[in-house]
């Protein structure tokens, strides 16, 4: 199994990874863990080593260490250090259905056909999102809340972006290695999720304020 | 594209026993053939020259390719750093001493203490390899420190002694004395592992994967699956060696020790093996 994990810095990634190393993996039955990207070097064995309790032992196998440290069920086998570079995260596009029921479905076609790919990651629970955002709030507090030009419920309450017909919308989010990556994956998802029920497919841009890089779905789908 | 500098021996220069330190691919590198030829080997008063000992073809560079009979030549590829030297033939002692980077080839056997106080690089022996492999240099407290050796035939006697960091892969057995005094590093044998093999070890861990019969100072802490190996076995067969059909799927037996001295080595041996 591979696992792509993407943080809004290369410190705060490093912690993560750690910790989320130490927590999830670690404690897992048979598992061991390795660097699968080449890139900035960051902790992964080499402080999780510490848990060995000085039984651990380290082995240089073509120029990488790993170390090994003693567990119940044997040893757990972890790369010293992983690979950091930089990615693409937030690559979105909303699914409009005339239900809730029916825009989940697209979703789910979405979903399945995106994680096929290579270098891309659906970051949230289930790859699908229902509370998507805007940028700011009435609150000063809030950096983001409720995309309530897409809410249902708040159709004659705010100026809307839902069509008539429209009853529910899911987002489904992408983070990948690269643009190029996550364009690809847009297209598969924008296609597989269209079909019966769908009333339109559109994405969250923010007003173009939000990140560096534009993704029109027009252009990516012809 | 020019052709690899290769020098022949001399019929007339078989048998011939020389200190062959220096005759590396990064000393030659920038000379004319000519220079090459003229250049003095071994050491002493009355040095014969190259060209006196070898017919010299191709152009100086990052390759070095040696042929013949060198069972005489002492310390080819000594301290070499970077290139490839390959011996096409029997090596003499010491072959690769102190080397610390490059890639020395033997296609053939090699002599007593090849790879003495090794620190970096890739020592490949094709044939087998004689006493003391991957020594300590006289004198010094440590064997091998950093770089792999790997041998497709057997070893002799005392291989790996205090042995500090790296790999070793043996092909087929291991002499008696294998590793004493080891410090840390790898030692894997894909034949039968000699007897005596770890005594007064630290730590660091031997593979027998045709079995061995660990001395007493070794305590059997059972058996069980080491994920670890499969990433060497990886290399092993990238490298072109075939690992017995059951080093993957065993599970294996693992004694540690050396008790006498701090305990924290072990040797690995697959089940049924023993």
């Amino acid at each position: 199994m591979s696992v792509l994990l993407f943080a809004v810095s290369g410190k705060e990634l490093a912690r993560q990874v750690e910790r989320r190393v130490g927590q999830c993996v670690l404690t897992a039955p048979t598992s061991a863990v390795f660097s699968g990207i080449e890139g900035e070097p960051i902790s992964l064995g080499k402080n999780l080593r510490f848990f060995g309790d000085g039984y651990q032992n380290s082995k240089v196998i073509g120029g990488r260490r790993y170390w090994r440290i003693p567990v119940m069920d044997g040893e757990f086998l972890v790369e010293d250090r992983a690979g950091v570079r930089k990615g693409v995260a937030g690559g979105n596009f909303l699914i409009l259905g005339e239900t809730a029921g029916a825009a989940l479905i697209a979703a789910e076609r979405a979903v399945e056909a995106i994680q096929a790919l290579p270098g891309v990651i659906l970051p949230f629970p289930g790859g699908i999102v229902r509370s998507g955002s805007k940028v700011g709030s009435k609150y000063k507090k809030m950096i983001a809340s409720t995309n309530s030009a897409y809410c249902p419920t708040l159709r004659r309450s705010v100026t809307t972006a839902l069509p008539e017909e429209a009853g529910g919308v899911y987002e489904i989010v992408i983070d990948g290695l690269g643009l190029a990556e996550v364009e690809r994956a847009t297209a598969v998802g924008v296609r597989a999720a269209c079909g019966p029920g769908v009333v339109r497919i559109s994405a969250g841009n923010y007003g173009g304020k939000l990140g560096k890089h534009l993704i029109r779905l027009r252009p990516l789908l012809q | 594209m020019s052709a690899p500098l290769r020098l022949k021996l001399r019929p007339k220069a078989d048998g011939i026993a020389i200190d062959a330190e220096g005759l590396l691919p990064e000393r030659l590198a920038g000379l004319s053939r000519g220079e090459v030829e003229r250049l003095p080997i071994g050491t002493g008063g009355g040095r014969p020259l190259l060209g006196d000992l070898f017919a010299v073809s191709g152009d100086p560079g990052e390759s070095l390719d040696l042929e013949g009979d060198l069972s005489g030549f002492a310390r080819l590829g000594a301290g070499m750093t970077r290139g490839r030297l390959t011996l096409v033939g029997p090596a003499g002692p010491c072959a690769g001493s102190g080397m610390c980077g490059g890639e020395l080839c033997i296609e053939g056997p090699a002599s007593d203490r090849a790879g003495e106080g090794m620190r970096g690089g890739l020592l490949r022996i094709r044939g087998d390899a004689g006493d003391q492999l991957a020594s300590p240099l006289p004198g010094h407290p440590h064997g091998m420190n950093r770089g792999a050796i790997i041998v497709e035939g057997s070893v002799g006697t005392m291989s790996a002694t205090r042995m500090r960091r790296g790999t070793i892969v043996i092909g087929r057995d291991a002499a008696p004395g294998a590793a004493c005094g080891m410090l840390s590093g790898t030692l894997i044998v894909l034949g039968r592992l000699g007897e005596g093999a770890g005594a007064l070890m630290r730590r660091g861990t031997l593979v027998a994967l045709g079995g061995a019969r660990p001395l007493p100072v070794f305590l059997d802490a059972g058996a069980c699956r080491h994920p670890f190996l499969e990433l060497y076995y990886r290399q092993i067969e990238a490298a072109g060696l075939a690992l017995p059909p059951t080093a993957r799927a065993a599970r294996y037996r693992r004694h540690v020790g050396d008790i006498s001295d701090l305990g924290q080595g072990e040797i690995l041996i697959p089940e049924g093996a023993e």
